[in-house]
């Protein structure tokens, strides 16, 4: 069972549990979540920062390492609970083993994704939520010499699963932290023998972040 | 006007050095692999690959080059690298030991070339352990007023220049023969030398005394300090 599966296989279980502990939840706080729907929260704005930790799943993951990222995004609630959201952002990564991946020193990736995803509220203050982001765009930029401008880019599509928990401290802001695993699928050209170490790359991404909530 | 000049010439500068630049195509890896073999089909480890593009001449630095990637062959002599591609006119893959052994380059113009399947596969790679070629040639009998000697051997170098994935012929120079010859008389009888050469190469030595029909004869070249004494 590769990790792709098993990640999704994780997935799948937050989201049934989200489903699960709301229906529980519901019928315990019909009250709280009485309080909170009369929010109607409309969207979202967020900043967040996180680490990308790479699997050894490609010689990008394993010749790499993650060194932070942020991402700004906003989430419009739709219907009901169910948001589609978009989000763009940088991350960034250290050459560890240029025999893998090629005589650069760091990659600066730009991402890019629309979501889709459902948010359930636990208690007035806590929310907790998914999303896949199946239409996503990343694009390295791999640097080779920090002195001069010498760069070579890598472009890939990515799609991405996050779940995350909400915390409301006022009625405008609340602070969250997530968990992300994004799958890049690469565009590089290579050959035949290392083409299937080059086509994906993968990230356990963990964050945090602030989010406005507009009414 | 002396302030726009220096501006000028600063501009000129920059863009004369950012043109140097070596550009990578976008969305490619390239593999270099290979076999480092000796004479004797023996695999020697630890050899060093680079791989660096040539940018061209500089007046201040001279010739400008950037290394690519470099390795070392393991123990079965095998290598393989990957890099990003460098597309410019001199490509060039350097297999090289250490002062005992031959050196061999692979050049190619990867400007407009992509190597197929973004695989430059070396095979065996022809290294060869290099001999030290001491000569001694004195005069000893004084009758033979004349001597003409040459000496022919393999060079240590082997240079395969590749187009589009061929290998050009006309540009490739493989341990080719070179020679060097000199006149001996009675002002100068005597001559001492030293060239490097293959080990196990076939060095012809030819020679005339006194304008007679010239005499050839062969050294096999079996130790790597190969001492050769000649008198006539």
């Amino acid at each position: 069972m590769n990790l792709t599966l098993v990640t999704k296989l994780l997935f799948l279980a937050l989201l049934t549990t989200v489903a699960i502990s709301g229906q529980t939840v519901s019928a315990i706080e019909q009250n709280s979540i009485d309080s909170l729907n009369s929010k109607e929260k409309k969207l979202t704005l967020n900043i967040g920062f996180y680490k990308p930790f790479t699997t050894n799943s490609s010689f990008i993951g394993e010749g790499t390492k993650g060194q932070g990222g942020f991402d700004i995004g906003m989430q419009v609630f739709v219907y009901k609970n169910f948001f589609i959201g978009a989000f763009a952002g940088y991350f960034f990564l250290d050459v560890t083993n240029t025999n893998l991946v090629g005589d650069y020193r760091r990659s600066r990736a730009f991402n890019a994704a629309i979501e889709l995803g459902y948010e359930h509220s636990l208690s007035k203050k806590i929310d907790i939520g998914a999303s896949i982001a199946p239409l996503g765009y990343t694009e390295y930029r791999n640097y080779i010499s920090d002195g001069r401008v010498r760069q070579q880019r890598d472009n890939a599509s990515s799609i991405a699963y996050r779940t995350y928990v909400n915390y409301q401290f006022s009625r405008y802001f609340a602070f969250f932290i997530n968990y992300s695993f994004r799958n890049d699928t690469t565009k590089i050209e290579t050959a035949p023998e290392i083409q299937n170490n080059f086509n994906e790359i993968q990230y356990h991404n963990v964050g945090f972040g602030l989010r406005i909530l507009v009414y | 006007m002396k302030l726009n000049l220096k501006i000028i010439s600063i501009l000129a500068i920059l863009v004369v050095y950012l043109s140097c630049e070596v550009p990578y195509r976008d969305n490619a890896r390239l593999l270099i692999k290979g076999q480092v073999l000796d004479e004797n089909s023996q695999p020697i480890s630890g050899v060093n690959i680079s791989v660096y593009a040539r940018e061209g001449i500089s007046f201040l630095s001279g010739t400008l080059t950037t290394l690519l990637n470099e390795t070392e062959s393991l123990a079965d002599g095998s290598f393989s690298t990957i890099m990003l591609l460098a597309l410019d006119q001199n490509f060039v893959v350097e297999v090289s030991v250490n002062d005992n052994y031959s050196r061999y380059q692979y050049r190619t113009d990867t400007t407009d070339f992509v190597p197929e399947d973004y695989l430059i596969d070396l095979g065996t790679v022809p290294i060869q352990r290099l001999s030290s070629v001491n000569y001694n040639i004195t005069k000893e009998n004084a009758s033979s007023s004349e001597f003409f000697y040459t000496l022919t051997y393999p060079t240590t170098q082997c240079t395969e220049v590749y187009s589009e994935g061929e290998l050009s012929i006309d540009d490739t120079s493989c341990y080719e023969t070179t020679t060097r010859s000199r006149s001996l008389n009675t002002n100068n009888p005597n001559d001492t030398g030293n060239f490097a050469t293959t080990l196990g190469a076939e060095v012809l030595f030819t020679y005339t005394i006194n304008g007679q029909p010239q005499v050839v004869q062969t050294l096999i070249i079996d130790q790597t300090d190969y001492e050769f004494n000649f008198s006539y």
